[in-house]
């Protein structure tokens, strides 16, 4: 055991600390522990490679990256943003709840936490800015508001999540839900007790529009609602496989980007080649994960983990609050997907063994690494606010705006450890 | 070094840079295919839930062809994704260091990567080699396999390029990679 820690932790440190892609950092140290520890079994790496790579649960993922890049380009959350504006603009916190709501619903189509929190921060950031809204709390609500894309279904996280451990995703993605409109909630509430409190963070718009005007609005909104009642609703009943809901929801944006006017071929071509090269990157990363994750395996180490924490009669609460603190002191360094990636063949076998609920552990891993996306140095969703504030905003203003989300997270934890029925009811109760 | 020398060194220069530039035209126009084949998958997976829904007559090989076609487009894309170093990667270590050791570092780093490929394209070889004698099909469809598990071994070598010539040519760093994009 202590020559595979060895090299498992020395070949990490050295080929991921050298820069070097995440996925042949993984790979290459699969290959050498394959190789040295496991009589040269090298050869198992490549079955096991080409098996999960023609994965059909997996194939959702470049779908679901080709549906978030879409509507990132064809300028739909605009649109959204437009309609849902005059709802929350009379409450203290105003377009600030704007801000959760819309990365809701964008997250209910794009599966993707920072598609999410670009796509609604270049269109919230400038208007709020203008009005008058508190810099640092607009940027705050866009990067709290973004982890929601990487919850709600569909969610990247849960796809490769059930794909690597063999678990249900439509299950994973009704689980998902509640616990990411439960988030969305916590969220609004905090923004309006935070602006009850000082109202000058947030401009309150003192003129009520006409009724039927906020009802227009919303009705505008009917494609793309469709379109998430479609991509749900065909998951959750049994309809389609998320594969193949994934491919009628990018057929039905392409669709509603025709409809509204917002796609034109060189965009639609231009979310296909950037799509495409984005998840070359993620996959690569899986490659290299499956490659160690085949060595860790063939070698018992998980079985081993689990004999020791049980002889050592750690109990499972003790050891989730372990691996709580393993993946925000991780989510400092690593990016969410790959922290994800490269711990589940230790973490998923060790917490099912301990008798936590597979669909259950998808999630509380899922918020983990979304809490890690707002985390620096490394947190992505505050490096791309910065950037879509041109540096108006420095990532350590952003970040320690932000803490009182991290917070909300990472409560939300806890709130699930004590209610898994959260996370467990509709998957129970639908499928 | 004489003016011949200089002349020799430019144009050794020059030849290095235009093959530079043909192997990112090269890796360009795969990556277009793979963009293809990843429009492919989107229209595979409508035809054949349309085929299921309205003509009763579902596609028995859409789930096999579906994986080929995401495969195919992962081992096209890879070599550019690599010469534009839009992996995923912890800079956390090297973006600290000095300039001198960090150069020096991002090369082991390439070294590495070229090292991981080539491993992997040493033991794709007899793996394909088996396939093709076989003659392997897939399960469902009767699909020849051996063209779609070459890719493998080709993306791996463009790939193991990439890793080499990058740094060599290509002094633009980016703080995030493209994959993050995609959280």
């Amino acid at each position: 055991m202590l020559a595979f820690w060895s090299v498992l932790v020395g070949g990490l440190l050295v080929f991921a600390g050298s820069g070097l892609a995440l996925g042949a950092a993984l790979g290459l140290t699969g290959l050498l522990i394959l190789e040295f520890l496991a009589n040269n079994a090298t050869y198992v790496a490549l079955d096991a490679v080409w098996n999960v790579l023609n994965s059909f649960t997996l194939s959702a993922i470049p779908l679901f990256i080709i549906l978030g890049e879409i509507m990132l380009r064809s300028g739909v959350s605009q649109k959204i943003y437009s309609a849902l504006t005059p709802l929350f603009q009379r409450i203290p916190g105003g377009l600030l709840h704007t801000n959760i709501a819309v990365c809701t619903l964008f997250g209910a189509v794009s599966g993707s936490s920072l598609s999410t929190a670009a796509a609604v921060g270049s269109v919230a950031y400038p208007e709020m800015t203008a009005r008058g809204y508190d810099r640092r709390m607009v940027v705050a609500s866009l990067a709290g508001g973004g982890t929601l894309g990487l919850l709600i279904p569909p969610s990247l996280s849960l796809l490769i999540y059930g794909a690597l451990t063999e678990n249900s995703i439509g299950q994973l993605f009704l689980a998902g839900l509640i616990p990411g409109l439960f988030f969305a909630v916590a969220f609004m509430v905090y923004i309006f007790c935070r602006c009850a409190l000082r109202p000058e963070l947030a401009p309150r718009h003192q003129t009520a529009l006409p009724i039927k005007t906020l009802i227009r609005a919303l009705l505008g909104l009917w494609p793309f609602l469709g379109l998430i009642a479609a991509i749900m609703g065909s998951i959750a009943f049994g309809l389609a496989t998320p594969t193949e809901a994934a491919g009628i929801g990018v057929i039905a944006t392409i669709g509603v980007g025709y409809f509204w006017g917002t796609l034109t071929v060189r965009s639609l071509a231009a979310s296909l080649f950037n799509a495409t090269v984005l998840f070359a990157s993620i996959l690569f990363v899986v490659m290299g994960a499956t490659i160690l994750a085949q060595a860790v395996s063939l070698l018992g180490v998980p079985q081993g983990i689990l004999d020791t924490v049980r002889a050592a009669q750690l109990g499972p609460v003790l050891v989730l609050i372990l691996v709580v603190l393993i993946y925000l002191i991780l989510g400092c360094f690593f990016d969410g997907l790959s922290l994800m990636i490269m711990t589940l063949p230790i973490v998923f076998p060790l917490m099912v063994g301990l008798g936590y609920d597979p669909i259950w552990l998808g999630v509380v891993i899922t918020i983990l690494i979304e809490i890690g996306q707002v985390t620096p140095p490394v947190g992505l969703n505050l490096s791309v606010l910065v950037s879509v504030t041109k540096e108006g905003v420095s990532l350590g203003e952003v970040a320690s705006a932000t803490i009182p989300y991290w917070l909300i997270l990472l409560g939300g934890i806890l709130v699930l450890a004590a209610l898994p029925q959260l996370a467990l009811f509709l998957p129970t109760a639908l499928m | 070094m004489t003016s011949d020398d200089r002349k020799v060194s430019v144009e050794v220069g020059t030849d290095s840079v235009s093959l530079y530039r043909r192997l990112e035209q090269l890796l360009w126009g795969l990556s277009i295919l793979a963009a293809v084949a990843s429009g492919g998958i989107v229209v595979l997976i409508g035809a054949g839930v349309a085929m299921r829904y309205f003509a009763f007559a579902p596609l028995s090989f859409t789930e096999e062809l579906v994986g080929l076609l995401m495969t195919t487009a992962f081992f096209l894309a890879l070599p550019l994704t690599t010469l534009r170093a839009e992996h995923v990667r912890i800079v956390a270590v090297v973006s600290v260091l000095p300039e001198r050791w960090r150069s020096a570092v991002e090369v082991i780093a390439s070294v590495f990567g070229a090292v991981f490929c080539l491993w992997l394209l040493i033991l794709c070889l007899p793996w394909l080699e088996f396939a093709i004698n076989r003659q392997i099909k897939t399960e469902v469809g009767r699909l020849l396999l051996y063209p779609w598990m070459a890719l493998f071994p080709l993306s791996l070598f463009l790939t193991l390029i990439a890793f080499l010539t990058r740094r060599s040519f290509s002094k633009k760093t980016q703080p995030h990679s493209a994959s993050a994009m995609a959280q």
